[in-house]
């Protein structure tokens, strides 16, 4: 209960609240720019927040998600072109409402089951991380191996690409996370005389490179384009919505345990919430005959879900430093570069500074509501800003985040060939999230790899001793094992249907 | 730019192939089986068995279909503009690697902005405002307020 006080304390700074209030605008800009994702917007935010306090900066990344997340549906409902993937799912009834001259339930709707998913989400977060946390705090460096194979594992798993493309996409993350000086005995592998390198490939430079240049480069081969606004207006925007609500609110109550749930899944994130819990909505629906002729239903269910998942991805990333998606991952470099190692331990030692993630959480969704109404009024404005002028403007940020890191031009290299690598990983269908777990994991599975090694004097078998290790070692294999038979069929199909 | 599966294995293969090799230069951990090459060998290994397998996917579905292009033309392959568009960007990002030392983050920033406005078709009415207040705005940012060092380069004698 003093931690929670003490959370209160923390985030109730005139500083931490100036953060989120201006957070929350540049969430729902970013969020509402068709093509600027909210892992963009956090990236970008990255160089900024090296410069604060873990609060503020912790406060700064949970409330631009949270508010890029829900900004997705803006011009997903006024020009079907979903904001952020997490908007992707229910683009379409968004949209047919809007046609029929309802953008504002629509929007609305959104808007209220985001804030409230969130809150649930973090309400089940509160509820139960702490829990885990009291219970990991068992678990040695054989336990920490597993879960990160696991979460890698995880990543491979959900990134609904090809089996082989995706573990492709996770040994190059891996590879880069071995550049650099290594654990075990302090040799310099694969930095080819680089001093910059020994230290490794700066994850900041990495993460903006994949992201945001590599999205960069997309639009401009595509041919930046300039839309016009076609949307109809917008009317009052909050009649209806408590029908809705009162209608919907086992719907919202489902989506959002739900997306708690799987957001809190190593690698899966909003954008796979929102698709599952709109097509759990689909099935269940009393009316499904609705459904992509702009059901209010479909909106509930994916808009709390995917904000919700938000929230769950936080769970692995606070209790074993394991991210639940992209953003999560850049949270914990982010920690790690301010000294605080994510961790059971963080919420026996530093109990605030995790409370005070709770409560920025609450604020965040609480901010939505106000800053997301502003933003839907002035939709307009922000869809307008042509994409032609915003790129090169992003490009500058891209850069200057980058060198800002250590003051070095080498940072921007590896900006520039990470997001050139991006760029031709995604142009074949390699997804990148799971290098980026690869990039951000790997160095604690070998760690911890190295010193279990030690430990039972290089006896493989010393990896099961343990039983919550054995069970979560087992349970890895397992889903190994599932991911060869699929890479398998996967390539049989392949070969037959050509 | 899409390439076809079995080109696509084959270099994963020999990036995986080189991993390997060069991991074994690595020394090892006084006395055991493993050192700093385990990891590196662990995941040039990986890497080559998605390289074999795409390109025996990649194979398979040759045979299974010919005329299959090697690489797939994307749009901006075909275009000059578009293509000219990724260069730019590209080249932008190069020159500010280079050049931000000596020219100064003002005038390397104004440069660049205006090299990819021109070349992305901005109008002139928003380019020149655009181009002048954003590396200023940025300078303020990283510079004043969060004493990144961004270099003066030639505008030294009047740095603020």
């Amino acid at each position: 209960m003093d931690a929670i006080i003490g959370a209160f304390g923390l985030v109730l700074d005139l500083e931490v609240m100036l953060v989120i209030a201006a957070s929350a605008i540049y969430g729902v800009m970013v969020g509402g720019i068709p093509g600027l994702t909210a892992t963009m917007s956090v990236a970008l935010l990255v160089p900024l927040t090296y410069f604060m306090d873990p609060v503020p900066a912790i406060a700064a990344i949970v409330t631009t998600t949270a508010t890029a997340i829900f900004a997705g549906d803006i011009p997903g409902a006024l020009l079907r072109m979903p904001g952020t993937p997490a908007s992707a799912a229910y683009v379409d009834e968004a949209y047919a409402l809007t046609r029929k001259g309802k953008a504002s339930l629509a929007l609305g709707t959104g808007l209220v089951t985001a804030a409230i998913g969130g809150m649930i989400g973090t309400l089940i977060l509160m509820a139960v991380a702490p829990q885990l946390a009291r219970f990991a705090v068992r678990f040695s460096s054989d336990e920490y191996f597993w879960l990160g194979c696991l979460g890698l594992t995880c990543a491979v798993l959900i990134s609904g690409s090809s089996v082989l493309k995706s573990f492709t996409s996770l040994f190059i993350g891996l590879f880069i996370a071995t550049i650099g000086i290594d654990v075990a005995v302090g040799h310099p592998r694969f930095t080819f005389g680089s001093i910059e390198l020994l230290d490794g490939v700066s994850f900041i430079p990495a993460m903006i490179g994949m992201f945001a240049l590599s999205e960069i480069l997309r639009t401009v081969a595509r041919g930046a384009r300039v839309r016009g606004p076609e949307q109809g207006s917008v009317g009052s925007l909050f009649s209806g919505i408590g029908q809705v609500l009162k209608r919907f609110k086992l719907n919202i109550l489902r989506s959002s345990v739900l997306g708690t749930g799987i957001g809190s899944l190593p690698g899966a994130g909003a954008d796979i919430s929102a698709w599952i819990s709109f097509t759990i909505s689909k099935r269940f629906s009393k009316q499904p005959e609705a459904f992509g002729k702009g059901a209010v239903e479909g909106i509930v269910d994916g808009g709390s879900a995917n904000n919700a998942a938000v929230a769950g991805a936080w769970t692995p990333a606070l209790v074993f430093g394991i991210p639940g998606d992209t953003v999560t991952a850049i949270a914990i470099g982010i920690l790690y570069l301010k000294g605080v190692n994510p961790g059971p331990l963080v919420f026996t030692q530093t109990p605030d500074l995790v409370y005070a993630v709770f409560v920025a959480f609450l604020f965040a969704n609480m901010v939505l509501i106000p800053v997301g109404f502003v933003a839907i009024r002035l939709s307009g404005m922000v869809l307008r800003v042509p994409q032609s002028v915003l790129m090169p403007i992003i490009l500058v940020f891209c850069m200057v985040g980058s060198f800002a890191i250590n003051s070095s031009v080498f940072a921007v290299w590896i900006m520039l060939i990470l997001g050139v690598v991006a760029f031709f990983m995604e142009a074949n269908d390699i997804p990148i999230a799971p290098a980026i777990l690869g990039i951000v994991l790997g160095t604690m599975v070998e760690d911890n790899f190295m010193v279990t090694m030690l430990k039972d004097n290089g006896n493989l078998l010393g990896f099961f001793d343990r039983p919550i290790a054995a069970a979560l070692g087992g349970l890895t294999m397992l889903i190994w094992a599932y991911l060869i038979v699929r890479g398998v069929r996967d390539a049989r199909r392949a070969a037959s249907t050509g | 730019m899409r390439v076809d599966d079995t080109i696509l294995g084959a270099v994963l293969l020999a990036f995986a192939v080189a991993i390997v090799v060069y991991a074994q230069t690595f020394p090892t951990l006084g006395g055991m089986a493993f050192g700093p090459d385990l990891f590196p060998t662990v995941i040039g290994f990986g890497l080559g068995i998605c390289g074999l397998g795409l390109m025996a996917s990649g194979i398979a579905r040759r045979r299974a279909k010919g005329g299959l292009p090697w690489v797939d033309v994307a749009p901006w392959m075909r275009s000059r503009d578009l293509g000219g568009n990724l260069l730019a960007v590209l080249a932008a990002t190069l020159a500010y690697i280079l050049l931000s030392d000596w020219l100064g983050f003002h005038l390397t920033a104004m440069a660049i902005l205006v090299l990819l406005f021109v070349k992305l078709h901005v109008r002139l009415v928003i380019l020149v405002p655009f181009a002048i207040v954003v590396p200023l705005v940025i300078h303020y940012a990283f510079y004043s307020l969060l004493r990144v060092p961004l270099p003066w380069g030639v505008l030294t004698p009047i740095a603020w």
